[in-house]
């Protein structure tokens, strides 16, 4: 089981593998990420629902940075991914929607090879996170 | 006035390093006829936020072509593109007043009482330019958004229907990303952002002084 401290996650995607464009909607798991923002290492953009979270991050993408976005399971479980363009979504739980997913209980495979190999591919993939109590 | 003719104007008045996403069957195969590198056509719903996302990682002008029905929908959408306050993105909408598939059944919009007071409040700049393309004035169209600055929304009302025989748009989408994004990550293109002439900085010196 991997337990992680939002600055240790942060410090991993934002200055180690550069995803710098965060967006997405909040939910009782996350709260933890969420205080440790900082537009230091970070842009984040609330959105007003899920469909224009996943829509900036793709936006952001096609120009050249990579984005995440934050959203609760029954959200991703009701986008639609029109474009071939890799994105990380960070979710409460596994979602049928996304075949590839990334559960931070797992110690198979690292969280930094994980997200470096999505990076290869032209789908999202998830990354399921608890608030570690 | 027709759309048709109304889009080949405003093309005519945006740059050749200004990013066009078009959404809408209509309208991207209306803009397809004058298609250029840095042209996205895209039938999806999240074509505005796709546009906010870009125009964050950018500082080329971004322009949104779309029509009345597209931003009745995705009203919210635009309030989340005017609080993004992204200078470069600007929206044209064409207000035909009634809905695409059935020509002259209309749409809510004429039964807004200040569309442009509605744009105005959620933070847009808002333009009208109608009466200018009637004139065909786009140089003068060309002028201001030579020195304008987003969050822009230009309204220009048009006769409902567009041409007929459109050819289809014979792109394939990951084909067009890609060349789009290319195109959008490419900075020696520059951009067609008005520029001060002068560096803003607090210890300012005139040339002459100097």
């Amino acid at each position: 089981m991997i337990f992680m401290k939002a600055k240790d996650f942060y410090d991993l995607m934002c200055n180690k593998l550069n995803y710098r464009f965060f967006s997405g909607m909040p939910f009782k798991e996350v709260k933890f990420l969420f205080l440790g923002m900082s537009p230091d290492f970070m842009h984040y953009v609330p959105a007003t629902k899920p469909d224009s979270a996943l829509g900036m991050a793709y936006g952001v993408r096609a120009a050249g940075f990579k984005s995440c976005v934050i959203l609760d399971r029954e959200c991703v479980d009701g986008l639609s991914f029109g474009f071939p363009l890799p994105i990380i979504i960070i979710t409460n739980e596994p979602s049928n929607n996304v075949s590839d997913n990334f559960y931070l209980k797992d110690d198979s495979i690292s969280l930094e090879a994980f997200v470096t190999r999505s990076e290869k591919g032209k789908t999202p993939v998830t990354i399921s996170i608890g608030d570690g109590s | 006035m027709k759309s048709q003719n109304v889009i080949r104007q405003i093309l005519k008045s945006i740059q050749d390093n200004d990013i066009v996403i078009c959404t809408g069957e209509k309208i991207c195969k209306e803009v397809f006829k004058y298609h250029k590198t840095g042209y996205l056509y895209l039938s999806k719903e999240n074509a505005l936020s796709f546009a906010i996302g870009v125009a964050n990682g950018t500082d080329k002008k971004l322009f949104l072509l779309c029509d009345d029905n597209y931003a009745l929908r995705n009203l919210d959408v635009f309030l989340q593109a005017a609080s993004s306050r992204c200078s470069n993105l600007f929206v044209v909408v064409l207000i035909t007043g009634c809905y695409d598939e059935i020509k002259y059944m209309p749409n809510i919009i004429s039964n807004v009482s200040n569309m442009s007071g509605l744009f105005f409040s959620m933070g847009f700049i808002v333009h009208d330019y109608t009466k200018k393309l009637l004139k065909k004035d786009y140089k003068e169209i060309e002028a201001t958004w030579t020195r304008a600055r987003g969050p822009l929304v230009a309204f220009v009302y048009v006769e409902p229907g567009y041409s007929s025989n459109l050819p289809d748009l014979d792109l394939n989408l990951e084909k067009n990303l890609l060349e789009f994004s290319d195109f959008v990550k490419n900075k020696q293109l520059g951009t067609s952002m008005f520029i001060p002439p002068l560096p803003l900085d607090d210890n300012m010196v005139l040339l002459e002084e100097k």
